[in-house]
């Protein structure tokens, strides 16, 4: 087993996941795309939410992520999203 | 694979003709940290980076060969985050002097642009895949920042056509921007309004139409460094990539658009911006750590990949004091005040009196070609100007002061 910063890391059973539906962490969204290490190793997963993009690693803390300002963890709720900025305006925003 | 010209110094500079060549400068020069323990994507990747992060130019380059999970794939960071690395994109010593290395690339940048070169098998497109496109085994992707809100690639070179103008390779503009891989076939792209993309996108837009776009990655170092640039919208980055380095430009046609594309790239991401489509993108984490709120962009639907044999990518860590952005972005300033500082003092010169042309060219004689008015007026009228012997005294001492890091400045008078 490797050596790394973070230790040994233990390569993930794929049961452990194919049993669990996944929802975003962000915006609870139940749509989310799951991508396995391209090397087949399964030493960790990619978990994309279809409908915020918000994408985590399986050996991350997900939490620490969406702490952006260091209080409690952001999240982002559905009618949030389509008030979002647009910074490129599309061309019936502008009329 | 470098190519060569002719230094200020006299001697002769290679620059990198792609990224592998860059490389393997870095690593004869001792300049490379190789990874090749096992590391993880998160946390690792991203503390590495950060650990060698430095102020002031002074960061060191990694290449990580053991990345878990994705073995067999290499991926470079910081290749542009120390002056003497950019010295080196420049073909120069890696000890040379960062006001050196600005004087160089701006003595460069005067030079007529060499035609471009469109190769018929480019080393870019070795590997093709258009059916079953997954960027997720392409790229070996980490979180750069930990408060990024996906996996960004901030070391991009993104070519689109601006439908205004008839298309040809000095029309297409390439720019940076951060793109987040957010499927298997997508990217979102961050951009604002005025960003090229941006207007490029505004138009295609307005004619419903969907914009071709072609991300490259692993681009030659100054393809990274003129893309960054934003040297203008009349500016062709292409041209001005084949001046820097003395030596034409290698393009490569794409397979799927009328783009084209550096020849010498790693990875080629062709596809297209769907028009009037916006999608939640971010945060993501900029210079010196500020962190941008999510917002609705534009996202690319990725069509093909194209890739060279055992790409190697080559992205950027933001979020520190002093990035790879601040020296590219240090380079791309002197450059740009150079060229806008020519083009402006030139028009001065040519419609100001004579008093007010000498004086121009004293302070800034290395920016005159030899087309100006003022030099040719002050040869030929009033030869027996009484003011002439001061001037010609200053002109010397400048001269004199000068030849040690210029070259010698040109005597335009007669006695």
């Amino acid at each position: 087993m490797s050596q790394t910063l973070a230790g040994p890391y233990e390569p993930i059973a794929a049961d452990e996941y194919n049993n669990v539906k996944m929802i975003c962490l962000r915006c609870s969204g139940a749509e989310v795309n799951t991508e396995c290490a391209p090397d087949g190793s399964d030493a960790w997963r990619i978990y994309s939410c279809r409908r915020c993009n918000f994408s985590w690693r399986s050996i991350e803390d997900v939490n620490s992520i969406l702490r952006t300002s260091g209080r409690t963890p952001s999240r982002l709720r559905e009618e949030q999203i389509a008030k979002l900025p647009v910074p490129v305006p599309m061309p019936q925003e502008e009329a | 694979m470098t190519n060569e010209q002719p230094l200020r110094s006299g001697l002769t500079g290679s620059t990198p003709r792609d990224l592998r060549g860059f490389l393997d400068l870095l690593q004869a020069e001792g300049r490379v940290l190789n990874i090749d323990d096992a590391t993880l994507p998160e946390p690792d990747v991203a503390a590495y980076c950060k650990a060698a992060s430095g102020n002031h130019g002074s960061s060191h380059s990694l290449l990580f060969k053991n990345v878990v999970g994705y073995k067999g794939m290499r991926l470079a960071v910081n290749l542009l985050a120390s002056w003497a690395n950019c010295a080196v994109m420049a073909g120069l010593p890696s000890g040379t002097p960062v006001s050196e290395l600005v004087i160089e690339l701006c003595d460069r940048s005067t030079r007529s642009a060499p035609q471009h070169e469109l190769l018929k098998n480019p080393p870019g497109y070795e590997c093709m895949e258009s059916t079953n496109v997954d960027l997720y085994k392409i790229l070996p992707l980490f979180r750069v920042h930990p408060l990024d809100g996906g996996f960004y690639l901030h070391k991009t070179c993104v070519v689109s056509p601006d439908f205004n103008t008839p298309l040809k390779p000095g029309r297409f503009k390439c720019g940076a921007y951060s793109v987040q891989v957010q499927g298997r076939d997508k990217l979102g792209i961050h951009l604002s309004s005025t960003d090229n993309l941006g207007i490029h996108l505004r138009t295609a837009e307005r004619l419903n139409r969907p914009l071709p776009v072609a991300v490259c990655l692993g681009v030659p170092p100054l393809c990274s460094l003129v893309a960054s640039m934003g040297g203008g919208y009349e500016t062709s980055e292409y041209d001005l990539v084949s001046t820097l380095s003395g030596t034409p430009i290698e393009l490569a046609q794409c397979l799927t658009s009328e783009l084209v594309v550096p020849a010498f790239s790693e990875i080629v991401l062709e596809g297209y911006i769907q028009p009037r489509l916006r999608s939640p993108l971010g945060p993501v984490t900029g210079d010196r750590g500020r962190v941008s709120k999510i917002s609705n962009q534009p996202q690319i639907k990725v069509t093909a990949i194209a890739h060279r044999k055992d790409p190697v990518l080559d992205n950027a860590y933001p979020g520190v004091k002093w990035t790879e952005r601040d020296c590219v972005a240090g380079i791309a300033a002197a450059l740009r005040i150079n060229k806008y500082g020519r083009e402006t003092l030139v028009q001065v010169a040519r419609s100001g009196t004579r008093a007010e042309n000498m004086y121009l060219q004293m302070a800034f004689s290395n920016l005159f070609t030899g087309d100006v008015k003022s030099e040719e007026s002050v040869e030929e009228t009033d030869p027996e100007c009484v003011e002439q012997d001061v001037y010609l005294e200053r002109i010397e001492e400048l001269r004199r002061r000068s030849s040690q890091c210029h070259k010698p400045l040109p005597v335009h008078t007669s006695r």
